[in-house]
């Protein structure tokens, strides 16, 4: 009886086991899996970054270095 | 957390951009290092300082010429401290971007990312000069209409129509300021029977160099060794004579200016009659080379503002933006 209880519980553990893994694995290679690149979205973004209002600190350094030219 | 770098990696001027910071080099391209041992003895403005100067076992090299690499150690070594001058360590391992030749080659540009990988970089990215300097020079780029830069650099000449944040057209060709140079030493050899140094070529071309007569045009008195007595000898040379030294490099920069213009789609050159041609770059200085491209493009020139800090400054905006922008990068695009 102890040892059926035994082997049962060891069974269990196994399945147990084996269905985490299996769980983990699925988890891993779904964050993996590369997402489908919204073109539109990442265009929008690239011409944003060179838009004149994200050219601020740009036209900041432009007249740093216009000055320290002049100082030169 | 590291800060990101920005390199503009020119043949004749290195500049260094800190996320965050700025300009925070400006020197010279050019190592001296022991021949013996092949120590690093000298960079940047000090390495300059000893160039034709120094003793047999000391050699003070630029490791980029025409816009490649011909020195890959001495690149590497170069990239090394600068990194290192920068504050990169083994627990400071910033992204760098590195403004290249768009000429470069599979080889030069495989060298570049490797060697500053090797350096210390998490990661190393490569963005062309032309691209760099659009930004660097304030250009509405990513309006769908023709902007056109012309970056004159030390080695190259590199002409690009740009439209909607992307290249559209683009000329390279390997001409620049040494080449003007070396068009000097060239004729004053020729001409005088004198040889002179690339240094005192290169202050020939700023004193009086100039690619159309001017009322401003004035002489210069030179020194060098006499090719038959072997002397020291000192002659006077005209800006008119210089003018004609520098017309064949001058008419090459030009033509690679029309063959842009010529494979560019015909709504974007219309733009380009409005909006004009932006030169950078430290050969774009040389007098009446805008009015003179004026001349033979029929097309607006205009000088950009910063010509030589516009591309280490448009890479440092590429820095400043690494996730949007990183489309641009050239592995990125391959």
């Amino acid at each position: 009886m102890i040892a059926a209880t035994s082997i049962a519980s060891l069974v269990f553990a196994a399945i147990s086991i084996a269905a985490a893994s299996a769980l983990a694995y699925l988890v891993a290679t779904d964050n993996r899996r590369s997402r489908p690149v919204d073109g539109a979205a990442q265009f929008r973004r690239h011409l944003n970054a060179l838009s004149d209002d994200s050219r601020e600190h740009l036209r900041e350094q432009i007249r740093i270095a216009r000055e320290q030219r002049q100082v030169r | 957390m590291a800060r990101d770098l920005a390199i503009d990696l020119g043949t004749a001027n290195t500049l260094v951009y800190k996320q965050g910071e700025g300009i925070i080099m400006n020197e010279p391209t050019v190592i001296a290092k022991n021949r013996r041992t092949n120590e690093v003895l000298a960079t940047g403005h000090e390495a300059w300082d000893m160039i034709g100067r120094t003793p047999s076992y000391i050699v003070a090299v630029r490791p980029l010429r025409g816009g490649a690499i011909t020195d890959f150690e001495t690149t590497e070594q170069m990239i090394r401290l600068l990194l290192k001058r920068a504050g990169v360590s083994h627990f400071a391992r910033p992204k760098v971007l590195i403004c290249v030749p768009s000429a470069i080659t599979e080889v030069e540009r495989r060298a570049v990312t490797e060697a500053t990988r090797r350096a210390g970089a998490a990661d190393a990215q490569l963005l062309e000069q032309p691209m760099a300097a659009a930004i660097g020079a304030d250009l509405p780029i990513e309006e769908p209409v023709g902007n056109m830069v012309v970056d004159i650099g030390g080695g190259t000449t590199e002409t690009a129509v740009i439209s909607l944040g992307g290249i559209v057209t683009l000329r390279a060709e390997r001409v620049g300021g040494f080449t003007m140079d070396e068009a000097i030493q060239g004729w004053v050899r020729k001409e005088h029977g004198l040889a002179i140094g690339e240094r005192t070529a290169e202050e020939i071309k700023i004193q009086i160099g100039s690619a159309l007569p001017s009322p401003a045009d004035r002489d210069a008195e030179v020194k060098g060794r006499d090719l038959v007595t072997g002397l020291p000898k000192t002659v006077v040379l005209t800006a008119a004579e210089i003018r004609e030294a520098l017309d064949e490099v001058v008419t090459r920069m030009i033509d690679s200016v029309k063959e842009c213009l010529a494979v560019t789609p015909p709504e974007l050159a219309q733009d380009l009659l409005t909006r004009g041609i932006y030169l950078v770059g430290g050969g774009a200085l040389l007098r009446g080379l805008s009015e003179r491209l004026q001349l033979e493009t029929k097309v607006p020139v205009m000088m950009s503002s910063q010509p030589l800090e516009a591309v280490v400054l448009g890479a440092g905006h590429c820095i400043e933006n690494y996730q949007a922008l990183r489309g641009m990068f050239m592995d990125a695009r391959r």
